[in-house]
């Protein structure tokens, strides 16, 4: 796939995934379902001897960085904030930190989780700023414009529409539930990083980090059973 | 909760952006970054702000206030006294600076261990190490002078590292802020034992170690507010 900006873009959710999707046949089921150890072109190791380069000074390694970063970035931050602008405003913002503390990224670490850290951190003050919004009534109205779910594109009008309906109650529930939860359960099963990593990323212990990924799998799962997503596979 | 939750079941759950995620990636925008350190001149800024909050110890001793006993006290003894406080000054450094098994700093749970065990080793240095003695008329107003001399003491390094850890903490600001300010606190703390003469465990205690958790608590706020990424 390729951006309108000459750029390659990830394709995170590739075709690897061999999992069934209940009812409708089409390459998006794989998409939608594919385990978090899907294949990406922004392999830890590349990505990784980018970000040092850039640690060290060299400065053309900037766009390098951004081409094999930006697209992870911006998939973590749009499944945060469920807004596709707002996800492209603040991968930018992200990727602008990144460049301020490249000085402090350690030689040897992961670029990816140091990334996720600081990408967490534009979102939690963007999230702030708007809470003082709220708080002090300035209320633009909600402008908002969620993603669309992407529901399979080929398929009987019933399945597609069942699909969409159920992806729909993923991304609602998902919207609902605590940020906390949400970016415990996002970071692991759709970033694809351990418990471990995703316990350093928001600053917690392991063990919460699992509680609260499993209370968003809960929120979800129940919300799917209540009628949203009956089609949803169970083990 | 005490049982284990079985994560493998979140892979039940489809991911409603898949296609959203793989839109095309906007380019950065047009305008010029600013400058950034690249790494070899943060570790330089970090060795001089280092070297810089050790010169303002000394100039202290030097310059406004030691014991008057300093040039004649059992070097030992001194040494004893200031080797606790520098060695929690150092532990707690660490904590707050190291880059960690995957360069995101040490984990929140050794960070608590060390903000807890910090300041217990300082009390259990100062019971063993100094006088156990009866609290006197002039009591609080020493305890007040010697804590105002640490505050002091422990703010100029905290804002010099704080300067120099800017952007440095991408994950946990708050605590590894509240470790440097703890390691901050600690630094004064042993210099407080080459400036005041009090050697009554009570004094040392409150005149001297209380800035080690004032200094966590305002490292916490300073490590959020300035030093995050």
């Amino acid at each position: 796939m390729t951006a309108d900006s000459g750029l390659t873009v990830w394709d995170p959710f590739g075709k690897s995934a061999g999992l069934a999707f209940p009812m409708v046949e089409s390459s998006d089921k794989a998409a939608a379902f594919a385990p978090v150890t899907a294949p990406s072109p922004a392999t830890p190791a590349t990505l990784d001897a980018v970000m040092d380069r850039y640690a060290r000074g060299e400065d053309a390694a900037f766009d390098e960085l951004y081409r094999r970063g930006a697209p992870r970035l911006r998939g973590f931050l749009l499944r945060l904030c469920g807004d596709p602008a707002l996800a492209d405003d603040l991968t930018q913002e992200a990727f602008l930190r990144v460049h301020r503390a490249r000085g402090n990224f350690a030689a040897g670490a992961a670029a990816l989780p140091w990334m996720l850290a600081i990408a967490r951190n534009a979102f939690l003050d963007q999230a702030r700023r708007v809470k003082t919004r709220r708080a002090i009534g300035d209320r633009p109205g909600d402008s908002r414009a969620t993603a669309e779910p992407e529901a399979p594109a080929s398929g009987r009008g019933d399945e597609v529409l069942a699909a969409r309906e159920m992806l729909d109650v993923v991304r609602t529930t998902l919207d609902s539930i605590p940020p906390l939860h949400r970016e415990a359960f996002v970071l692991l099963r759709f970033e694809g990083l351990s418990v471990g990593e995703a316990a350093q990323v928001v600053g917690a212990t392991e063990g919460a980090v699992k509680i609260r990924a499993f209370r968003a799998y809960e929120a979800i799962r129940a919300a799917l059973d209540a009628g949203g997503g009956r089609g949803a596979k169970r083990p | 909760m005490t049982h284990d939750p079985n994560l493998a079941r979140l892979d039940e759950i489809p991911d409603p952006f898949a296609g959203a995620a793989m839109a095309p990636i906007r380019p950065p925008d047009g305008r010029s970054l600013p400058s950034s350190a690249p790494r070899s001149s943060v570790h330089a800024t970090r060795a001089a702000v280092l070297i810089a909050a050790l010169l303002f110890e000394v100039a202290w001793l030097a310059f406004v206030e030691r014991r008057p006993d300093l040039t004649f006290a059992s070097a030992a003894r001194l040494a004893v006294r200031c080797a606790g406080p520098l060695a929690a000054a150092a532990v707690a450094l660490a904590y707050a600076t190291r880059a960690g098994p995957r360069g995101l700093g040490v984990p929140v749970e050794r960070l608590a261990i060390a903000l807890a065990a910090v300041p217990a080793a300082f009390a259990a240095h100062t019971l063993v190490f100094a006088r156990v003695d009866g609290v006197d008329h002039a009591f609080w107003r020493h305890v007040v002078a010697c804590a105002t001399a640490a505050s002091v003491l422990a703010a100029a390094p905290l804002a010099a590292g704080a300067w120099g850890l800017r952007h440095a903490f991408a994950t946990a600001p708050a605590w590894r802020g509240a470790a440097l300010g703890m390691a901050c606190g600690a630094l004064a703390a042993a210099t407080m034992s080459l400036a005041c003469a009090t050697e009554s465990a009570a004094h040392v205690m409150l005149g001297h170690g209380v800035v080690i958790v004032a200094g966590a608590v305002a490292g916490a706020f300073v490590g959020r507010a300035g030093a995050r990424a």
